[in-house]
Protein backbone atom coordinates (compact mmCIF):
# COMPACT_ATOMS: atom_id res chain seq x y z
CA UNK A 1 0.00 0.00 0.00
CA UNK A 2 2.76 2.24 0.54
CA UNK A 3 4.18 1.67 -2.75
CA UNK A 4 1.39 1.71 -5.42
CA UNK A 5 2.81 1.07 -8.91
CA UNK A 6 0.56 0.91 -12.37
CA UNK A 7 0.17 -2.73 -12.14
CA UNK A 8 -1.73 -2.55 -8.65
CA UNK A 9 -3.93 0.16 -10.34
CA UNK A 10 -5.15 -1.78 -13.31
CA UNK A 11 -6.07 -4.52 -10.62
CA UNK A 12 -8.30 -1.95 -8.45
CA UNK A 13 -10.00 -0.67 -11.74
CA UNK A 14 -10.89 -4.03 -12.84
CA UNK A 15 -12.52 -4.52 -9.43
CA UNK A 16 -14.31 -1.17 -9.65
CA UNK A 17 -15.25 -2.78 -12.62
CA UNK A 18 -17.04 -5.93 -11.21
CA UNK A 19 -18.59 -3.53 -8.20
CA UNK A 20 -20.01 -2.08 -11.09
CA UNK A 21 -21.58 -5.00 -12.74
CA UNK A 22 -22.73 -5.84 -8.76
CA UNK A 23 -24.59 -2.96 -8.69
CA UNK A 24 -28.07 -4.45 -8.94
CA UNK A 25 -27.29 -7.96 -6.84
CA UNK A 26 -27.99 -8.91 -3.26
CA UNK A 27 -28.25 -11.70 -0.80
CA UNK A 28 -31.41 -13.28 -0.57
CA UNK A 29 -32.27 -14.12 2.74
CA UNK A 30 -34.99 -16.51 3.25
CA UNK A 31 -36.44 -17.35 6.62
CA UNK A 32 -35.98 -20.93 7.81
CA UNK A 33 -36.75 -23.37 10.01
CA UNK A 34 -33.18 -24.47 10.74
CA UNK A 35 -30.91 -22.54 13.31
CA UNK A 36 -28.13 -24.50 12.85
CA UNK A 37 -24.38 -23.19 11.88
CA UNK A 38 -22.19 -24.75 9.26
CA UNK A 39 -19.40 -23.01 7.78
CA UNK A 40 -16.88 -24.17 4.79
CA UNK A 41 -13.27 -23.43 5.06
CA UNK A 42 -10.61 -23.32 1.90
CA UNK A 43 -7.21 -22.40 1.57
CA UNK A 44 -4.90 -22.18 -2.13
CA UNK A 45 -1.42 -22.99 -0.97
CA UNK A 46 1.16 -20.24 -1.91
CA UNK A 47 -0.85 -18.73 -4.23
CA UNK A 48 0.32 -15.68 -4.01
CA UNK A 49 3.18 -14.83 -6.89
CA UNK A 50 4.72 -12.30 -4.93
CA UNK A 51 5.48 -14.13 -1.79
CA UNK A 52 4.40 -17.18 -2.31
CA UNK A 53 2.04 -17.19 0.78
CA UNK A 54 -1.39 -18.59 0.73
CA UNK A 55 -4.95 -17.17 0.42
CA UNK A 56 -7.46 -18.66 3.03
CA UNK A 57 -11.39 -18.20 3.17
CA UNK A 58 -14.17 -19.31 5.09
CA UNK A 59 -17.91 -19.14 4.51
CA UNK A 60 -20.85 -19.60 7.43
CA UNK A 61 -24.27 -20.42 6.69
CA UNK A 62 -27.07 -19.92 9.54
CA UNK A 63 -29.94 -21.78 8.27
CA UNK A 64 -30.18 -21.17 4.49
CA UNK A 65 -28.21 -17.86 4.72
CA UNK A 66 -24.77 -17.34 4.58
CA UNK A 67 -23.97 -14.64 6.80
CA UNK A 68 -20.21 -14.33 7.67
CA UNK A 69 -17.29 -14.76 5.14
CA UNK A 70 -13.64 -13.98 4.50
CA UNK A 71 -10.81 -13.98 1.59
CA UNK A 72 -7.68 -13.13 2.91
CA UNK A 73 -3.78 -13.71 2.39
CA UNK A 74 -2.28 -15.72 4.97
CA UNK A 75 0.20 -13.91 7.32
CA UNK A 76 3.05 -16.33 7.18
CA UNK A 77 4.65 -18.53 4.51
CA UNK A 78 3.12 -21.64 4.78
CA UNK A 79 5.19 -24.74 3.55
CA UNK A 80 2.40 -27.99 2.79
CA UNK A 81 -0.85 -27.18 1.47
CA UNK A 82 -2.66 -29.02 4.85
CA UNK A 83 -1.00 -26.51 6.85
CA UNK A 84 -2.60 -23.77 4.79
CA UNK A 85 -6.00 -25.52 5.23
CA UNK A 86 -5.44 -26.52 8.78
CA UNK A 87 -4.84 -22.46 9.54
CA UNK A 88 -7.95 -21.64 7.40
CA UNK A 89 -9.51 -24.83 9.03
CA UNK A 90 -8.88 -22.63 12.37
CA UNK A 91 -9.78 -19.28 11.12
CA UNK A 92 -13.45 -20.77 10.02
CA UNK A 93 -13.53 -22.36 13.38
CA UNK A 94 -12.70 -19.00 15.26
CA UNK A 95 -15.56 -17.63 13.56
CA UNK A 96 -17.94 -20.12 13.92
CA UNK A 97 -17.30 -20.45 17.76
CA UNK A 98 -17.75 -16.88 18.41
CA UNK A 99 -21.06 -16.85 16.09
CA UNK A 100 -22.10 -20.13 18.21
CA UNK A 101 -21.99 -18.08 21.33
CA UNK A 102 -23.52 -15.05 20.15
CA UNK A 103 -26.31 -17.05 19.13
CA UNK A 104 -26.52 -18.43 22.83
CA UNK A 105 -26.85 -15.11 23.95
CA UNK A 106 -29.51 -14.00 21.84
CA UNK A 107 -31.50 -17.46 23.59
CA UNK A 108 -31.60 -18.98 20.26
CA UNK A 109 -31.30 -22.91 20.66
CA UNK A 110 -28.46 -25.16 18.96
CA UNK A 111 -29.29 -29.10 18.75
CA UNK A 112 -26.23 -29.87 16.92
CA UNK A 113 -22.80 -29.08 17.16
CA UNK A 114 -22.14 -27.17 13.92
CA UNK A 115 -20.44 -28.50 11.15
CA UNK A 116 -17.03 -26.92 9.15
CA UNK A 117 -16.88 -28.40 5.58
CA UNK A 118 -13.23 -28.98 4.80
CA UNK A 119 -11.68 -30.39 1.32
CA UNK A 120 -8.39 -31.27 2.55
CA UNK A 121 -8.53 -34.96 4.30
CA UNK A 122 -5.11 -34.37 5.82
CA UNK A 123 -6.26 -30.95 7.38
CA UNK A 124 -9.98 -32.93 8.47
CA UNK A 125 -7.29 -36.34 10.32
CA UNK A 126 -5.38 -33.73 12.31
CA UNK A 127 -8.10 -32.11 13.83
CA UNK A 128 -9.60 -35.91 14.84
CA UNK A 129 -6.42 -37.92 15.20
CA UNK A 130 -5.02 -37.10 19.22
CA UNK A 131 -1.67 -37.64 18.19
CA UNK A 132 0.18 -34.61 17.22
CA UNK A 133 1.50 -34.44 13.75
CA UNK A 134 2.98 -31.12 12.95
CA UNK A 135 6.08 -29.98 14.34
CA UNK A 136 6.40 -26.15 14.37
CA UNK A 137 5.10 -23.81 17.08
CA UNK A 138 1.90 -22.06 15.07
CA UNK A 139 0.96 -24.87 13.39
CA UNK A 140 0.74 -26.71 17.35
CA UNK A 141 -1.22 -23.20 18.79
CA UNK A 142 -3.99 -24.08 15.52
CA UNK A 143 -3.88 -27.23 15.75
CA UNK A 144 -4.49 -27.33 19.69
CA UNK A 145 -7.25 -24.70 19.39
CA UNK A 146 -9.61 -26.90 16.55
CA UNK A 147 -8.71 -30.37 18.24
CA UNK A 148 -10.00 -28.87 21.61
CA UNK A 149 -13.02 -28.20 20.36
CA UNK A 150 -13.41 -31.15 18.56
CA UNK A 151 -12.68 -33.11 21.39
CA UNK A 152 -15.53 -30.59 23.47
CA UNK A 153 -17.73 -31.75 20.49
CA UNK A 154 -18.23 -27.70 20.06
CA UNK A 155 -17.78 -28.25 16.90
CA UNK A 156 -17.47 -31.13 13.91
CA UNK A 157 -14.98 -31.14 11.13
CA UNK A 158 -16.17 -33.01 8.12
CA UNK A 159 -14.75 -33.34 4.78
CA UNK A 160 -16.45 -32.28 1.59
CA UNK A 161 -15.45 -32.83 -2.02
CA UNK A 162 -13.78 -29.67 -3.88
CA UNK A 163 -16.41 -29.44 -6.18
CA UNK A 164 -19.20 -28.38 -3.52
CA UNK A 165 -16.42 -26.70 -1.37
CA UNK A 166 -17.97 -23.47 -1.64
CA UNK A 167 -15.62 -21.34 0.45
CA UNK A 168 -13.23 -22.12 -3.00
CA UNK A 169 -14.32 -18.81 -4.00
CA UNK A 170 -12.54 -17.10 -1.70
CA UNK A 171 -9.11 -18.30 -2.49
CA UNK A 172 -8.37 -17.94 -6.01
CA UNK A 173 -9.77 -16.22 -9.38
CA UNK A 174 -12.25 -18.13 -11.25
CA UNK A 175 -13.50 -18.17 -14.99
CA UNK A 176 -17.18 -16.47 -15.36
CA UNK A 177 -19.13 -19.65 -15.61
CA UNK A 178 -17.95 -21.78 -12.34
CA UNK A 179 -17.47 -17.96 -10.34
CA UNK A 180 -21.33 -17.04 -10.98
CA UNK A 181 -22.30 -20.41 -10.05
CA UNK A 182 -20.78 -19.56 -6.68
CA UNK A 183 -23.01 -16.67 -6.46
CA UNK A 184 -26.14 -19.35 -6.87
CA UNK A 185 -25.27 -21.21 -4.23
CA UNK A 186 -24.53 -18.36 -2.05
CA UNK A 187 -27.74 -16.97 -3.15
CA UNK A 188 -25.99 -13.77 -4.53
CA UNK A 189 -29.88 -12.57 -6.50
CA UNK A 190 -30.66 -9.54 -8.49
CA UNK A 191 -32.30 -7.24 -7.01
CA UNK A 192 -36.24 -7.31 -7.99
CA UNK A 193 -36.63 -3.43 -8.99
CA UNK A 194 -33.80 -4.09 -11.57
CA UNK B 1 -32.46 -8.89 -0.17
CA UNK B 2 -29.35 -7.14 1.53
CA UNK B 3 -27.51 -5.07 -0.67
CA UNK B 4 -24.72 -2.16 -0.80
CA UNK B 5 -26.10 -0.58 -3.82
CA UNK B 6 -26.08 3.20 -2.16
CA UNK B 7 -21.95 2.00 -1.36
CA UNK B 8 -21.64 1.01 -4.50
CA UNK B 9 -22.67 4.21 -5.97
CA UNK B 10 -20.40 6.25 -3.75
CA UNK B 11 -17.43 4.58 -4.37
CA UNK B 12 -17.47 4.41 -8.41
CA UNK B 13 -18.59 8.03 -8.31
CA UNK B 14 -15.21 8.73 -6.26
CA UNK B 15 -13.03 7.18 -8.82
CA UNK B 16 -14.77 8.76 -11.47
CA UNK B 17 -15.85 5.13 -12.89
CA UNK B 18 -19.85 5.22 -12.76
CA UNK B 19 -19.80 5.02 -16.54
CA UNK B 20 -16.99 2.30 -16.73
CA UNK B 21 -18.10 -1.23 -18.44
CA UNK B 22 -18.94 -3.73 -15.80
CA UNK B 23 -17.16 -7.07 -15.60
CA UNK B 24 -18.34 -10.38 -14.28
CA UNK B 25 -15.61 -11.56 -12.50
CA UNK B 26 -13.33 -9.45 -9.54
CA UNK B 27 -10.01 -11.09 -10.61
CA UNK B 28 -8.96 -11.99 -14.34
CA UNK B 29 -8.47 -16.08 -13.57
CA UNK B 30 -5.37 -15.82 -16.04
CA UNK B 31 -2.08 -16.47 -14.30
CA UNK B 32 -0.49 -12.85 -14.34
CA UNK B 33 3.56 -12.38 -15.23
CA UNK B 34 5.44 -10.29 -13.42
CA UNK B 35 6.73 -7.34 -15.90
CA UNK B 36 9.22 -4.17 -14.50
CA UNK B 37 6.99 -2.15 -12.89
CA UNK B 38 6.47 2.02 -12.29
CA UNK B 39 5.77 3.83 -9.53
CA UNK B 40 1.87 4.72 -9.91
CA UNK B 41 1.82 8.87 -10.76
CA UNK B 42 -0.99 9.92 -8.33
CA UNK B 43 -0.65 7.74 -5.12
CA UNK B 44 -3.61 10.15 -3.62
Amino acid sequence: MHAPTDSHWVVVKRILRYLKGTTFYGFHITQGSSFALHGFTDADWADSIDDRKSMGGYLVFFGQTSISWKSGKQHTIIRSSTEAEYKALAHGTAEVIWLQYLLTDLQVPSVYAPTIWCDNLGATYLSANPIFHACTKHVEVDYHFVRDRVAKKEIQIRFVPSRDQLADVFTKPFPVASFTAFWFKLRVDPLPSA
Amino acid sequence: MLHQRKYILDILTRACMTSCKPVDTSVSPSKVTLLPDHSFSDPT
